[in-house]
C-alpha cells in the first residue's frame, strides 16, 4: 500500500527533478552545475521512485535497461574527450562553435555540453543499475 | 567559522575511527565513508582563507576554488567507491551469513 | 606537445569504452581489445625511444599550462613502466583469451580490464599530484571488480574472493583518505599540486625551516608502501593476489606494486629530493620487506601465495635501491622494477597453467610434471633462477647492481642481510619447483593448456633471458633513467620552465 501523500509527492518530485536536472545539466559548462551532479539529480528522482513504489510497479512502466543507458554515456563521454585531438588540439579541450540560426539569432556550440551529457547518461545508468540490483533482495533478519 | 570546522572534523574522524573499529561490515563501510569525508572538510578548511564564497562579495577575502574542485572529484570517486564496498558487503553478508567481520575466517595471514 | 603521450592515457579508455559497447559481439570485441593492447604496447616502446632521442616529452591537458592545468609528462621512467606494462598487459590479454569464460568476460573483464591499463598508464604519467590520486582510484575500482571475477574451473571460493577483495577494498580506503590529508597539506603549504612546481616551493619552504613537510612525506611512504605492500603494509597482498583470476594475478603482481614502487622514486627524487629522514625509513622498511617476505615464502604450500610472498621480498630488494637514493642504487631499482615486472607475471601465467593441468594449488599434492609439462618446466625453471637471482637470467643482474649499490655507499649492514634474504630467495624458489616438477606425483600432460595460454609465458619468459644475456643496453637505459631522476630541474625545466620559476 502506498499513501496517497507519498504517491503525489514522488510523482511531483520525479517530474520537477528531471527538469531542473536537465537545466543543471545545461548550465553545467560555465555555472554551477555539471553532468554529475544532474545524473545524480535525475537517479535520485528514480530512486525514490523505487522505494515507495517497490520494483515491480517501476518495471512495468518504465522499461529501460541502464546498464546500455551508462554505456553509451561513456560511450558519448569519451568521444567529446578525443574529439578535441580530432582538431589539433589537446585532451579535453573545450571545442566552441558559433552558428547563426534563423529566429535564434547566434548560437554558441560548446562540446563541454557533449562530455556533460555523457557523464550524466553515465551516471545515471549506474545509480540506477546499482539500485535496481539491491532493491528486491530478501533482507537478512 | 574555521575554529568549528575544526570541530566538525575532528568529531568526523572520531566517529569514523569508533564505526571502522567496529567490527560490523555495513557498519565498516560507513565508518569508512565517514572518514572520506572527514578528509573532504579539511580539504576544504585548506582553501578556507575568509568568510566569503569564491568569487562573490569581493570585499573580504576570497576563498580558494580549486579546493573545491577536489573535493567534488573526490565526492564522485568516494560515491562509486562507498556503493561498490555496499554492494561487495552485503554479498559477503550474504555468504557468510554474518555480519561480523571476526567471523570472515577463510584468509590467513 | 606530444600526441603519443596522450593517447597512451586516451587509447586504452576508449577501448574499455568500445568493448563495453561491444558485448554482444564476442569476436569483435576480443579483436578490439588485442589490436588495441598490440598498439599500446608498440606505442609504449615508440615513446621510450621518442624520449631518449628528444628529452622529455609532454601534453597539456586542455590547454591550460603547466602549473595551472594538468599536465600529462613522460620522462624516461616514466615511459619505460609504461612499455614494461604495455607489455605485460598484453601478454596477460593473450592469456585470458583461452582462459577466462566468454559469459563473464563480454560484459566486465575486458572493458575492466582496459580501465586498469588506463589507471595505471594514467598514474605513470600524470605530472599532477591530485591526478595521481584520481588514477589510484581508477585502478582500483576496476582492480576490486577484476578481482571477484570468476574463471573456469576455478580452484578459488567465490567466498576467498569477496572475502579477498573486501579486505583490498577496505585497507585502500583508508590509504586513499590518507593520501588526500597528504595532498592537503601539501596544498595547504605549499598553493599547488603539479608535482614539478611542487618540488620547487617545497624545496624552498624546507630550506626556510617548515618540517611539518615532512610528515606529509611519511604519510605518502604510508600510502605508496601500501600500493607496493611493503612492511608492515604488505599482509592484504597475499590474500589479494592469488585471489584474483590467473592473468589478473599476473598484472596485480607484475605492474600494481611496481605502481607503488614508481609513486616512492618519485617521491624520494622529486617532491623530497635529498631528505635523509625519508630515505632511511625507506631503507629500513625494505630490508625488513625483504627478510619477512622471504621467511614467509618458505612456509607457504599454496604456489600462488607462495609466489605472492616472493613478491613481497622482491618489493623489499627494490625498495632498497629507492632508498639508497644514488645514481646506482636508482638504477638497479629502476632496472629491479622493469625485470620483476616480467618475472613475476610470466611465473604467475605458469603457476596458472600447472593449476589448469594439475587440478590442485598445494604444493604437497604436486609432483613429477617435467615429464608431462617440459615447457612450462623450463618456462618455470627461467622464473625460479630469476627469483634466486642466478645467471644466466635477467634476476641476477637486477640483485647485482642492488648489491654494487649496497657496497658502493658503504652500507654493509643492510648488504649482509639482502644476501641473507638472497639465500631464502634461492630455498623459497628452488622448494616450489623441485616440488613441482620433480619427485613422485601423477604429473599430467600440458597439451590440455591451450597454444594462447604458453605462448604469452614462453613470450615472458623469453625476455627475461634476453635480458639476462644481453642486460648492457637495458642497465644503459636505467642508468640514463637514474641518471634523469636524480636532478629534479632536468623534470621542472621541461614540465613549467618559466612559469613555476618566478
Amino acid at each position: 500500500m502506498v499513501s496517497v501523500v507519498a504517491r503525489v509527492v514522488t510523482t511531483t518530485v520525479l517530474y520537477v527533478g528531471i527538469l531542473f536536472s536537465i537545466s543543471l545539466l545545461l548550465a553545467g559548462h560555465n555555472s554551477p552545475g555539471g553532468g554529475f551532479i544532474a545524473g545524480a539529480m535525475t537517479a535520485s528522482a528514480f530512486t525514490l521512485l523505487y522505494v515507495v513504489f517497490g520494483r515491480e510497479y517501476v518495471e512495468t512502466r518504465f522499461r529501460i535497461r541502464f546498464r546500455s543507458i551508462s554505456a553509451l554515456g561513456l560511450a558519448i563521454a569519451v568521444f567529446f574527450l578525443l574529439l578535441p585531438l580530432a582538431f589539433g588540439l589537446p585532451l579535453l579541450s573545450s571545442l566552441i562553435w558559433t552558428i547563426q540560426l534563423p529566429l535564434l539569432g547566434e548560437v554558441k556550440l560548446v562540446s563541454a555540453v557533449g562530455f556533460d551529457v555523457g557523464i550524466y547518461l553515465a551516471v545515471v545508468g549506474a545509480i540506477l543499475t546499482i539500485v535496481r540490483r539491491s532493491a528486491g533482495g530478501e533482507s537478512l533478519g | 567559522m574555521v575554529s568549528l570546522l575544526v570541530l566538525v572534523i575532528a568529531a568526523l574522524f572520531a566517529i569514523a575511527a569508533y564505526a571502522i573499529r567496529h567490527g560490523n561490515a555495513i557498519r565498516m563501510v560507513i565508518g569508512l565513508s565517514i572518514l572520506a569525508n572527514a578528509v573532504n572538510f579539511l580539504i576544504i578548511s585548506v582553501g578556507f582563507k575568509g568568510d566569503v564564497a569564491p568569487f562573490v562579495g569581493a570585499a573580504g577575502t576570497p576563498a580558494d576554488p580549486l579546493v573545491q574542485a577536489l573535493i567534488l572529484t573526490a565526492i564522485v570517486i568516494g560515491l562509486g567507491v562507498t556503493a561498490f564496498a555496499l554492494g561487495l558487503a552485503y554479498v559477503l553478508i550474504r555468504e557468510e551469513e554474518s555480519t561480523e567481520v571476526e567471523d570472515f575466517r577463510r584468509l590467513k595471514g | 606537445m606530444s600526441l603519443l603521450v596522450a593517447l597512451l592515457v586516451a587509447l586504452p579508455i576508449a577501448t574499455a569504452v568500445l568493448t563495453l559497447v561491444l558485448w554482444r559481439w564476442p569476436v569483435l570485441q576480443r579483436g578490439v581489445a588485442v589490436v588495441s593492447s598490440t598498439a599500446l604496447t608498440l606505442g609504449s616502446i615508440a615513446l621510450v625511444l621518442q624520449v631518449h632521442a628528444t628529452g622529455i616529452q609532454i601534453h597539456i591537458l586542455s590547454g591550460w599550462p603547466a602549473p595551472f592545468g594538468i599536465v600529462l609528462v613522460a620522462d624516461l621512467l616514466s615511459a619505460s613502466l609504461v612499455a614494461v606494462s604495455a607489455s605485460v598487459f598484453l601478454a596477460a590479454l593473450v592469456y585470458s583469451l583461452g582462459y577466462m569464460p566468454s559469459g563473464t568476460t563480454r560484459f566486465s573483464y575486458l572493458p575492466l580490464f582496459f580501465f586498469l591499463h588506463m589507471g595505471v598508464n594514467g598514474a605513470f604519467l600524470t605530472g599532477d599530484l591530485f591526478n595521481l590520486f584520481v588514477f589510484f582510484e581508477v585502478m582500483l575500482l576496476s582492480i576490486y571488480g577484476l578481482v571477484i571475477t570468476s574463471e573456469r574451473d576455478s580452484l578459488i571460493s567465490r567466498k576467498e574472493k569477496l572475502e579477498a577483495t573486501f579486505k583490498y577494498l577496505v585497507l585502500n580506503l583508508i590509504g586513499s583518505a590518507l593520501m588526500l590529508l597528504a595532498i592537503a597539506i601539501l596544498y595547504g603549504t605549499t598553493g599547488t599540486l603539479n608535482m614539478a612546481h611542487l618540488s620547487i616551493r617545497i624545496d624552498a619552504l624546507r630550506a626556510l625551516g617548515a618540517t611539518h613537510l615532512d610528515l606529509a612525506a611519511f604519510l605518502f611512504i604510508v600510502v605508496f608502501g601500501l600500493k607496493a605492500a611493503a612492511v608492515p603494509f604488505h599482509f592484504w597482498l597475499p590474500d589479494v593476489h592469488p585471489s584474483a583470476p590467473t592473468p589478473i594475478s599476473a598484472v596485480l603482481s607484475g605492474i600494481l606494486i611496481n605502481v607503488g614502487a614508481y609513486g616512492l622514486i618519485r617521491l624520494t627524487t622529486l617532491l623530497f629530493p635529498g631528505v635523509q629522514v625519508v630515505s632511511e625509513v625507506i631503507l629500513l622498511v625494505a630490508i625488513a620487506t625483504l627478510l619477512l617476505g622471504a621467511v614467509l615464502a618458505l612456509g607457504q604450500l599454496d604456489i600462488k601465495r607462495l609466489l605472492a610472498y616472493s613478491s613481497i621480498s622482491q618489493m623489499g630488494f627494490l625498495l632498497l635501491g629507492v632508498g639508497l637514493a644514488t645514481v646506482q642504487g636508482l638504477a638497479a631499482a629502476v632496472f629491479f622494477l622493469i625485470n620483476h615486472a616480467l618475472i613475476k607475471s610470466m611465473l604467475f601465467l605458469a603457476a596458472g597453467g600447472i593449476m589448469h593441468v594439475t587440478r590442485e594449488r598445494s604444493l604437497d599434492r604436486m609432483g613429477g610434471l617435467a615429464r608431462g609439462a617440459p615447457l612450462l618446466a623450463l618456462t618455470f625453471l627461467i622464473g625460479v633462477l630469476a627469483l634466486a637471482g642466478l645467471p644466466p637470467v635477467n634476476g641476477f643482474i637486477s640483485k647485482l647492481l642492488v648489491f654494487q649499490a649496497l657496497i658502493e655507499s658503504g652500507r654493509l649492514v643492510y648488504l649482509l642481510l639482502a644476501l641473507v634474504g638472497a639465500f631464502l630467495g634461492i630455498l623459497y624458489a628452488f622448494r616450489a619447483w623441485l616440488r613441482i616438477f620433480w619427485g613422485r606425483g601423477s604429473g599430467g600432460s600440458e597439451t590440455s593448456v591451450g597454444g594462447r595460454q604458453l605462448a604469452p609465458i614462453a613470450a615472458l619468459a623469453g625476455l627475461c633471458l634476453v635480458f639476462g644475456l644481453l642486460a648492457e643496453p637495458l642497465v644503459g637505459l636505467t642508468t640514463a633513467i637514474a641518471g634523469q631522476i636524480m636532478d629534479p630541474n632536468v623534470y621542472i625545466d621541461a614540465v613549467c620552465p618559466l612559469t613555476c620559476r618566478s
